[in-house]
């Protein structure tokens, strides 16, 4: 029923492992191996994220979805399976193809502004980074754009110029927002967006997300220890527990009628 | 010639007790290396074992060393700080240089064939066959946007220089205008960013398509880069925020000449502007120029 | 030809917090819905008419049998279909209106069903067609009363018409008058071709609306 599409993403087989591995590893169900103590990232991960699709990860820390996030973003090269970004292989790539991928196909929103900003240039500065990076060279255009993303990202006009390091919380985050959208990745990658952020600060930057994911068509991958944050936003949804992918479904019905024991445990545990 | 005799030819020559040139043969040799390696990467960066000379580090020692280095006994040798050549370290250096290479010095800079300046490019049209060693005191211009040389590197390596760009809009955004003063960051023959040393932004477009061989020392930093002649230098600015040069209120207050570099003098206590370019002022006024 | 055609749905659920209690809920249910076909289903409270909605929307996932959707010369078994073709099957072919409304926050009423696709004013009308108060329009849903909750509810399903509604005791918390608005509303909808299966508390008289009406027994149709 679907059109045959080219995903945007897709992960085959992904694992990774931290640490030396041994004959055991593989087999043992360890998250941590007892032999060599290599900790175990994610597990045989296999995803595809499609144009204009929205796919969530949930899942408590350390079970993994941020090393599949890190993989997306190829800032980890995985220890086996691969990695495929807009119909190509790029698994392990690094240097200046990494550098052009993560200029013109990907865009990041991490959960912490620092690891994204430079805190110490202006905010239309961070978002003017990422055309500059693609090669604009008009001082013009390259303004007109960082105008056009800190309006679409309800940024006050008189605070382009202005240093990041004196923006609050949620507006470091729509700074983010706006210098991940800026070359109109095909992927933008979130990590925990909101997580540092108060109840009602969150629920602006969600429904900021939300508007923009669907007037732009743009897949995104999500990654969220909340439930509330991956029912907002996410068309489907793994469930990852111990770096395996333990359940996946539609986000209501992952949510509504949960298979597998950790799921439910998970979900209940939702303050609603 | 035996490398033995060819020591012990040198060994009479220039102030005794010291090797021609002051340098010993294999360090000219690896300098000259370091200097053939930067002509064929034009702005690439080169390390090199930077002797300790008898300059302290940071006043001239990688320009005197390349000019130890290439040196020849029949070079005319002229040595300006600031466009000056009567400084009193012009003059230590260029005291070193004549002594122990014995070569003859000039002021006129369309005479001299070999040129080290610190800060300045001389005003007066050069041509082929000079070479101009530049005194540099930072070699990576990506030092103002990251001061690991680990991550500098990678930049150079990649030519990523988004960062340098994002200076750039910063400083237009922030201040209206570039706060590149001296040091404007230039792209040669399309690759390599580099810095073309404390030069005002006046020098900049002469380095574009110069006849003469730059060669830039930086002795604390132990790097050597270079332009070969009629290379392509080029001041990064936006397609339309085009790079400007420095404009004066008048012309020289002592020579009349205009479109030269000039710096601010006291004149019976009031200030005046006159050619930052000492000897083409004088041989103006001399009506030689 | 039916257009829905469902076969043998089990559905139960584990409690695994329980100490992995199963309950079943459906138990080898057979509906057939004819195309255009108003169908209301009936039985007792915790009979799974609600679930049978939710596992042909795929909110539920079956445990087995098969929910095919047939749409001129396709057809899709949403119980086993994969995740991609279920979200487009509802974006084009099967809405679902409830008695909860989830929405956007920030949004207003009249942005929100606006969102499926109609202009604000065709919006505005819908609306208003449906008894919601003028001065609600521009406001965010989330401090509406239940019912009025309920009337936006149903507008975003009637936004955009898809060729099968499915309804779940949208009238449950309107007064007479508006429910009977509602009403009206569902069966212009039906003149226009919808097939609807829909759970009501008390079975709707309006003529010309109802064609049939199923009991729920057991986890399965009664004869």
């Amino acid at each position: 029923m679907t059109p045959a599409e080219t995903p945007v993403l897709e992960m085959h087989g992904l694992t990774v492992r931290y640490g030396p591995g041994c004959a055991t590893c593989g087999r043992s169900g360890w998250v941590r191996c007892p032999i060599c103590g290599t900790v175990r990232g994610c597990s045989s991960v296999d995803l595809e994220v499609y144009p204009g699709e929205v796919l969530g990860i949930v899942g408590e820390s350390g079970s993994g979805k941020s090393t599949v996030l890190a993989c997306a973003n190829l800032d980890l090269a995985p220890s086996s399976g691969c990695v495929v970004l807009a119909g190509a292989d790029v698994t392990g790539v690094g240097g200046s193809r990494r550098r052009r991928l993560r200029t013109e196909v990907l865009g990041i929103v991490y959960q912490t502004p620092q690891q994204g900003l430079e805190l110490d240039l202006t905010a239309g500065g961070n978002i003017a980074s990422r055309p500059l990076a693609a090669g604009w060279r008009s001082y013009a255009k390259v303004r007109e754009r960082a105008f056009e993303l800190q309006s679409a990202v309800e940024l006050p006009e008189d605070r382009l110029d202005v240093c990041v390091r004196d923006f609050s919380g949620g507006m470091r985050q729509r700074v983010q927002l706006a210098k991940a959208l800026a070359n109109s990745p095909q992927l933008l990658l979130l990590d925990e967006p909101t997580s540092g952020l108060d109840v009602s600060v969150q629920a602006r930057i969600l429904d900021l997300v939300r508007r923009l994911q669907r007037e732009l068509r743009m897949a995104m991958m999500v990654v969220s220890h909340d439930l509330g944050v991956i029912r907002m936003l996410a068309d489907r949804v793994l469930v990852m527990h111990q770096g395996r992918v333990i359940e996946h479904g539609l986000t209501d019905q992952v949510l509504q009628d949960p298979q597998q024991p950790y799921t439910q445990m998970l979900v209940s545990a939702q303050l609603l | 010639m035996s490398a033995l005799s060819e020591m012990a030819r040198s060994a009479r020559r220039g102030r005794s007790g010291y090797n021609y040139a002051y340098l010993d043969e294999s360090a000219k040799r690896e300098v000259r290396r370091a200097v053939l390696k930067a002509l064929c990467l034009p702005g690439h960066q080169i390390p090199f074992a930077s002797r300790d000379m008898p300059v302290a580090r940071g006043w001239g020692s990688g320009g005197l060393q390349i000019s130890l280095s290439v040196v020849e006994s029949d070079d005319r040798l002229k040595v300006i700080d600031q466009g000056d050549d009567a400084s009193m370290n012009a003059r230590a250096l260029r005291a070193l240089i004549a002594d122990t290479a014995e070569v003859e010095t000039t002021t006129d800079a369309r005479e001299a064939t070999l040129i080290q300046t610190r800060h300045r490019i001389p005003e007066d049209d050069l041509h082929e066959g000079q070479v101009v060693v530049f005194q540099v005191p930072i070699a990576d211009p990506l030092r103002v946007v990251d001061s690991r040389a680990s991550i500098t590197r990678r930049m150079h390596a990649e030519g990523d220089y988004s960062a340098i760009w994002l200076y750039l809009y910063e400083d237009l955004a922030r201040l209206g205008a570039s706060s590149f003063s001296h040091s404007y960051p230039v792209e040669v023959q399309g690759g390599y960013v580099m810095s073309p040393t404390p030069i005002p932004r006046h020098d900049v477009p002469r380095l574009d398509g110069a006849p003469f061989v730059s060669l830039f020392g930086a002795g604390r930093e132990a790097t050597i880069y270079a332009l070969p002649p009629y290379t392509r230098v080029k001041p990064l600015a936006f397609d339309d925020r085009p790079f400007e040069v420095e404009s004066f209120a008048g012309p020289c207050f002592r020579c009349g000449a205009s479109g030269t570099y000039l710096t601010e003098e006291s004149h019976q206590g009031e200030a005046v502007l006159v050619c930052s370019d000492t000897d083409f002022c004088r041989r103006r006024r001399e009506g030689s120029a | 030809m039916s257009e829905l055609c469902i076969r043998e749905l089990y559905k139960s659920f584990a409690q695994y917090q329980r100490g992995g209690q199963r309950l079943d809920v459906l138990r080898g249910l057979d509906l057939d819905l004819a195309p255009g076909s108003f169908t209301v289903v009936n039985g007792p409270s915790g009979s799974g008419k609600s679930s049978l909605l939710r596992c042909i929307y795929r909110t539920y996932l079956p445990d087995s049998g098969s929910v095919t959707l047939r749409l001129a010369d396709q057809s899709l078994d949403l119980a086993a279909a994969p995740e991609r073709d279920v979200l487009a099957a509802r974006r084009d072919c099967i809405g679902m209106a409830t008695q909860f409304l989830q929405a956007v926050p920030r949004l207003s009423a009249l942005e929100l069903v606006a969102g499926e696709g109609l202009s604000e004013d065709e919006a505005a009308v819908l609306l208003l067609s449906l008894g919601l108060d003028p001065s609600l329009l521009s406001l965010p849903p989330a401090t509406f009363s239940g019912g009025e909750r309920q009337m936006v509810n149903l507008a975003i399903a009637l936004a955009r018409p898809r060729p099968l509604l499915l309804l779940d005791e949208v009238t449950a918390s309107l007064d007479a008058k508006r429910a009977g608005l509602a009403l009206q509303a569902l069966r212009a909808l039906k003149r226009g071709g919808t097939t609807m299966l829909a759970v009501f508390h008390t079975i709707p008289r309006l003529p010309g609306l109802v064609d049939r009406v199923v009991e729920l027994r057991d986890g399965r149709v009664a004869a």
